[in-house]
């Protein structure tokens, strides 16, 4: 599979008050076309970091990005916009409250996009076209997330990158949102990094994972690896603790 | 050891639990599993008194003592030491600008008990606390909200209630720190017979932990059994609902 993002050595340093929060410590990682790569681990251990390094909304210490190829660390997030897009975990914060959700959702996409490939992306999403009247104070929480994810795809981006996207909803709403993610990948291509600390939402979505503990990749691997046979003490730690929180 | 009989009530007009029936022996672990707005956390503000929620028909018994009074439980004489809570919220249970040795000290002292220091360093490790010295020296302010929950589960702990109601409690910790809990609270039951009430909307933890499930739905008791029944042959169209919703690890 064809390389479409990758990272390399990136490094990020924070400071707090007069303490240095290390919060990515020689992080690479790869990205494969079509690929749903997801990251996991707990509060604090550099996830939301990375994909934020990713998006170009933070810049990192040191370090390289690219995409297809070509460097674009140090790209600001207007520019990374073209082929990449993040979904946030608070939806509703991520829309203009006073706008109509038509006009915010076709603010970030291309001029030449249809009314018909709007509606059919909606639907996709079992969305009712009529909520694009509505403003996002006016959807539920699980309708205005799935307008950001159609608002992210509709740009044109091909990768998406989402942070916690189903930790605010509840779980039937959660697994909706899963598997609409599961049924437009057989309809449209793109590549997604998907960060959670629910590592059993992770398992069900992603094909590849990678574990991250103190800013560090702790172990990464395909799914089935990870589960089956985890390498790193931390790895088997945090997977035997998920199983014994989900069914 | 606890008996709940046709329980409603709400807040001011608005009714968030109708006709609860349920009970509890001694050393049982019951689970109540439901989403935002399912009742859960009314359930246990009736049992515990909350001062805002209004019990409109019911009664709520406690080691067989009735524990209404008019709108609502006076829980006062069973509480801390016979009911031990944990809150979801911790920072509602402790006073944010005084140290924890202040709290627990006034704690161990309205319980007729005395702080033993060796207790509260074991009550700190079970929840993954180190340090407990420098930590009673803190105050609440100055925590995570992450620690100040562990901090509140080690409060509860060190009471040894019969009863201990956690209102989820483990739902803002991460996942290693939730096993070190979870682990616990079946450590406590096992060694000292405590009976746990447990709201979760993780039917994973309640599996994990329960003899019986409870599931509620739009401020009703929908369902209730012992675990395995429930989560094999779940009988409310809701239960099945969050049975296929809930995440599973799979490859």
């Amino acid at each position: 599979m064809k390389e479409i993002l990758e990272g390399i050595h990136l490094n990020k340093i924070f400071r707090d008050g007069d303490s240095l929060v290390v919060a990515a410590n020689d992080v690479s990682f790869t990205l494969h076309e079509g690929e749903f790569l997801g990251i996991v681990g707990e509060s604090g251990c550099g996830k939301s970091t990375l994909l934020r390094l990713v998006s170009g909304l933070i810049k990192p210490d040191s370090g390289e990005l690219t995409h297809d190829g070509e460097a674009y660390t140090g790209m600001s997030p207007a520019k990374t916009g073209r082929f990449l897009q993040m979904i946030f975990q608070d939806a509703y914060a991520s829309f203009d409250p006073h706008m109509r959700m038509h006009r915010s959702i076709l603010e970030a996409a291309p001029k030449n996009v249809s009314e018909e490939e709007l509606v059919q992306l909606l639907d996709d999403l079992h969305l009712e076209a009529k909520l694009l009247e509505k403003r996002p104070g006016e959807l539920s929480g699980g309708q205005c997330q799935r307008m950001s994810i159609a608002r992210a795809i509709l740009s044109g981006a091909d990768i998406l990158l989402c942070d916690e996207i189903t930790s605010a909803l509840d779980v039937v709403t959660e697994a909706q949102i899963v598997s609409l993610l599961q049924g437009i990948r057989q309809k449209r291509e793109f590549s997604m990094m998907f960060v959670s600390h629910n590592i059993a939402l992770v398992s069900q979505l992603c094909d590849r994972m990678i574990v991250m503990h103190d800013g560090q990749i702790v172990e990464a691997g395909t799914t089935k690896e990870l589960l089956e046979n985890p390498k790193q003490e931390y790895t088997k730690k945090l997977i035997a603790s998920s199983r014994m929180q989900s069914l | 050891m606890l008996e709940i009989k046709h329980l409603s009530a709400g807040y001011e007009g608005e009714q968030t639990l109708h006709d609860i029936n349920l009970t509890m022996q001694p050393g049982e672990i019951l689970c109540i599993v439901g989403e935002s707005g399912s009742g859960k956390s009314s359930l246990i503000r009736a049992i515990t008194g909350y001062k805002g929620l209004q019990v409109t028909e019911g009664s709520i018994c406690f080691g067989g003592q009735e524990l209404m009074r008019g709108k609502r439980a006076c829980a006062n004489g069973v509480m801390g030491r016979e009911i031990g809570l944990i809150p979801q919220n911790p920072e509602g249970s402790f006073n944010p600008i005084r140290t924890f040795e202040k709290q627990f000290r006034e704690m161990f002292a309205s319980h007729g008990m005395s702080m033993e220091e060796a207790q509260i360093e074991g009550a700190f490790e079970t929840v993954g606390l180190q340090d407990y010295k420098r930590i009673l020296k803190s105050r609440p302010y100055e925590m995570s909200g992450g620690m100040n929950q562990r901090i509140a589960i080690a409060a509860a702990m060190l009471l040894s209630p019969k009863l201990l109601i956690c209102d989820e409690a483990t739902s803002a910790l991460d996942v290693t720190t939730a096993q070190l809990v979870m682990d616990e609270l079946l450590q406590m039951r096992r060694d000292l017979g405590t009976g746990i009430l447990m709201v979760t909307h993780n039917l994973g933890i309640a599996k994990h932990m329960a003899d019986r499930i409870a599931i509620m739905y739009q401020g009703e008791l929908v369902e209730i059994g012992p675990c395995q029944d429930v989560i094999d042959h779940p009988q409310h169209a809701y239960t099945k609902q969050l049975l296929e919703s809930a995440p599973r690890m799979s490859a």
